[in-house]
């Protein structure tokens, strides 16, 4: 199973980046081909993805998101999956140029420093902590998802301003449709965000008394902080999509930081490993 | 190299050839279309007829069968038409046999269209193919020939951005339209300017479902007139400062000396608007907006020279799917001739022949026989196929002087015995 696990994660990358390269020929170039393969392709990699999420599972007998890189690889799964599903609605694949290689960095990354023999503090097996991670995990793909048609909205905004008629007009759907996905994917975001630091605050009350002295616990309300006012400004009629796309972009920048740098740079109980 | 379809020949006009005086004199109208097909069919003894008639190219094509001769569609055509063979032969083009082929392909996909790329040339060929169904004049080939040239430009405009992009002011206006806004249907558009572009902007802004439209004109007449026409709502110019509330997109088309619509009229508007996108489009010279309005906060202003450079560069794009396009219509070619190749006598019986072989050796193979067994079973089975393949050879062999009706027989039993098929799924389906 070891062996299975180890020839998945040096897989995942490599299909990844095939379908990320599919998905950039669709972009420039429609290329027929690859219109063809990348959305089967990235159907494989998904379901390898799922048989490499589950066979950790029972390799470590827990769930793999208790580790920055666990949950990278869990994050890059539910990317995907979000990505597909919104190809499948929309009928457009031209937003996967942006979706799948961040899939694939995301990925890449954690398939480079994962371990899969690390265990976790038996006190963290509890439905509660179940309930702080994949509500955490789905609000990170949600701020993610939003990030990326924030971006793609200011993109396509800056072309129509400065009278540029190019792919990026050709390629992506209208303005309202990229603020409308912007603003829907950071409210599930927010709402996922919510109930991970609910749950997490209900669960630490009983085992880190002094949880709201942890840096990473200050950077997730901060970002709840963000989007909520995001929120609220917004139903008050009083903020452009422009701004909202900033602020989304930016608030997803800071969950990155939060995920990947926080533990690295400050003392924090967010790390599971026993 | 695949044989030519014999007999296949198209002699036409289009916008390269002829000038336009020329083009009209010999168009045929929709009501003349049937008549002439069924008198083609007539008068070339049952050959596939089909006409292609734009108001940029008249084609007809015609799969000889029958005999006949190239100066027999020459007299046939100048007997409806103003058309002296000799004097106008410069004025049409001839092709034949593959090139023919080659060349509906390329009429269906819209390269050989003076507006490179048109979409409704393949819904023009869809419809002269019908009118040939209707009056039972296609043929075996001639359908299969037509319904190869559908596919050709469906294929063109799903897999290349040859059809992609506006290429005309007013369609260029209403593309920016769905860039910016998901839906047309909820939305309010306002057209100032009652002229030739404006009605064209009106009509095309109703066609993509505009949902409510208000026409503004200095003559309230005029925007009278092309509010009903569009069913819109019509409004002189004094009410335009009130309509930009209401409007999420505004194009001008007036020939007016100053600007109509001030920077401080959309900043106004846009204070009643909460930050609602606003499209402004103005197709006017001298300008009919400031050009300042389009540095307040999502308001979207793109003028003429804007417009120009957007459909400057979808047609370079076009330009460029060229070879793209070409190398579809060369698949197509290849593929439609395979199958003309299949419907020749020697082929069919050839494949006939291996088709029943291979059968009989998969049913020997799955019997589990001894060798005595086989050996018998080898010589009663080989004395069955060629009784049965004796009457369908006789009637192969007949087929090539029979014309139509010896193709539609070699179709019928390339049908019958699964010829196009391969032998795993004729199996399967046995099963």
């Amino acid at each position: 199973m070891e062996l299975a696990i180890r020839l998945l994660a040096t897989l995942l990358p490599i299909t990844y980046g095939l379908v990320s390269v599919a998905y950039v020929l669709i972009f420039f170039r429609n290329d027929p081909v690859a219109r063809k393969l990348a959305p089967r392709m990235l159907v494989i990699t998904v379901l390898l993805h799922a048989a490499y999420i589950a066979l950790l599972t029972v390799e470590l007998r827990r769930v793999p998101i208790a580790t920055s890189f666990e949950s990278l690889s869990a994050l890059a799964l539910a990317l995907a999956i979000v990505y597909l599903v919104q190809e499948r609605r929309s009928g457009t694949p031209y937003t996967g140029m942006l979706f799948i290689p961040l899939v694939f960095v995301c990925q890449t990354v954690a398939s480079a420093f994962i371990s899969p023999t690390v265990a976790i503090k038996p006190i963290l097996q509890s439905p509660l902590f179940g309930l702080h991670i994949a509500g955490a995990l789905l609000g990170y793909s949600g701020f993610a998802v939003s990030a990326i048609f924030g971006f793609l909205y200011l993109m396509l905004y800056y072309e129509l301003r400065a009278h540029r008629f190019g792919i990026i007009y050709e390629r992506l759907p209208s303005l309202e449709v990229l603020s409308e996905m912007n603003w829907r994917a950071a409210m599930f975001g927010l709402g996922c965000l919510t109930l991970a630091i609910g749950a997490g605050a209900l669960m630490s009350l009983k085992i880190y008394p002094q949880f709201w002295r942890d840096p990473k616990v200050w950077l997730s309300v901060l970002t709840w902080v963000i989007y909520s006012i995001c929120l609220l400004v917004r139903l008050a009629g009083g903020w452009r999509p422009t701004r909202i796309a900033y602020f989304t972009i930016a608030g997803f920048l800071l969950v990155v930081f939060s995920m990947l740098a926080a533990n690295r740079l400050f003392p924090s109980f967010h790390d599971f490993r026993a | 190299m695949l044989a030519d379809p014999q007999g296949l020949l198209i002699i036409g006009t289009n916008h390269r050839k002829a000038p336009v005086d020329f083009r009209e004199r010999i168009a045929f109208g929709p009501e003349e279309v049937e008549a002439f097909l069924k008198r083609a069919h007539e008068d070339l003894h049952g050959s596939d007829c089909f006409l292609l008639s734009t108001c940029n190219r008249t084609e007809f094509y015609t799969i000889n069968l029958n005999g006949n001769s190239v100066r027999d569609t020459w007299t046939l055509l100048s007997s409806h038409k103003p058309i002296d063979p000799t004097r106008d032969a410069e004025n049409f083009y001839q092709y034949e046999g593959r090139e023919a082929v080659e060349q509906l392909f390329r009429v269906a996909t819209g390269i050989d269209s003076q507006m490179l790329g048109e979409p409704q040339i393949l819904q023009q060929v869809k419809t002269a193919f019908e009118a040939s169904l209707k009056v039972n004049v296609a043929g075996v080939v001639g359908e299969r020939l037509l319904a190869a040239a559908v596919r050709c430009g469906k294929r063109a405009r799903a897999e290349t951005d040859i059809s992609k992009g506006a290429v005309s002011v007013a369609l260029a206006a209403v593309s920016l339209s769905h860039k910016v806004f998901a839906d047309l249907a909820p939305r309010t558009a306002l057209v100032v300017g009652a002229g030739e572009t404006g009605s064209l902007v009106a009509q095309n802004l109703r066609d993509h479902g505009i949902g409510r439209l208000l026409v503004a004109n200095r003559t309230l007449e005029k925007a009278r007139t092309l509010a009903t026409a569009t069913r819109g709502e019509p409004m002189d110019l004094d009410g335009v400062r009130e309509a930009l509330v209401e409007a999420d997109i505004v194009i001008t088309s007036t020939s007016a000396q100053t600007p109509l619509i001030s920077a401080e009229m959309v900043r106004a508007a846009m204070k009643h608007r909460h930050n609602r996108s606003f499209l402004l489009v103005d197709i006017g010279v001298p300008r009919d907006i400031e050009p300042a309005a389009g540095s307040i906060d999502n308001v979207f202003l793109q003028d003429i020279d804007s417009l120009q450079g957007m459909i400057e560069q979808n047609l370079l794009r076009r330009r460029r799917e060229v070879p793209r396009v070409e190398h579809i219509i060369s698949e197509e070619v290849d593929r439609f001739l395979e199958w003309y190749a299949g419907l020749q006598v020697g082929p069919v019986i050839k494949e006939l022949r291996t088709r029943l072989e291979e059968l009989r050796q998969h049913e020997i193979q799955r019997a589990h026989l001894s060798s005595e067994q086989r050996e018998a079973a080898e010589q009663v089975t080989h004395g069955l196929i060629n009784k049965i393949l004796h009457r369908p050879m006789k009637l192969l062999r007949h087929s090539t002087s029979q014309g139509e009706a010896g193709m539609r027989r070699m179709q019928t039993i390339r049908e019958i015995f699964g010829l196009d098929e391969s032998l795993d799924n004729s199996n399967s389906e046995k099963k």
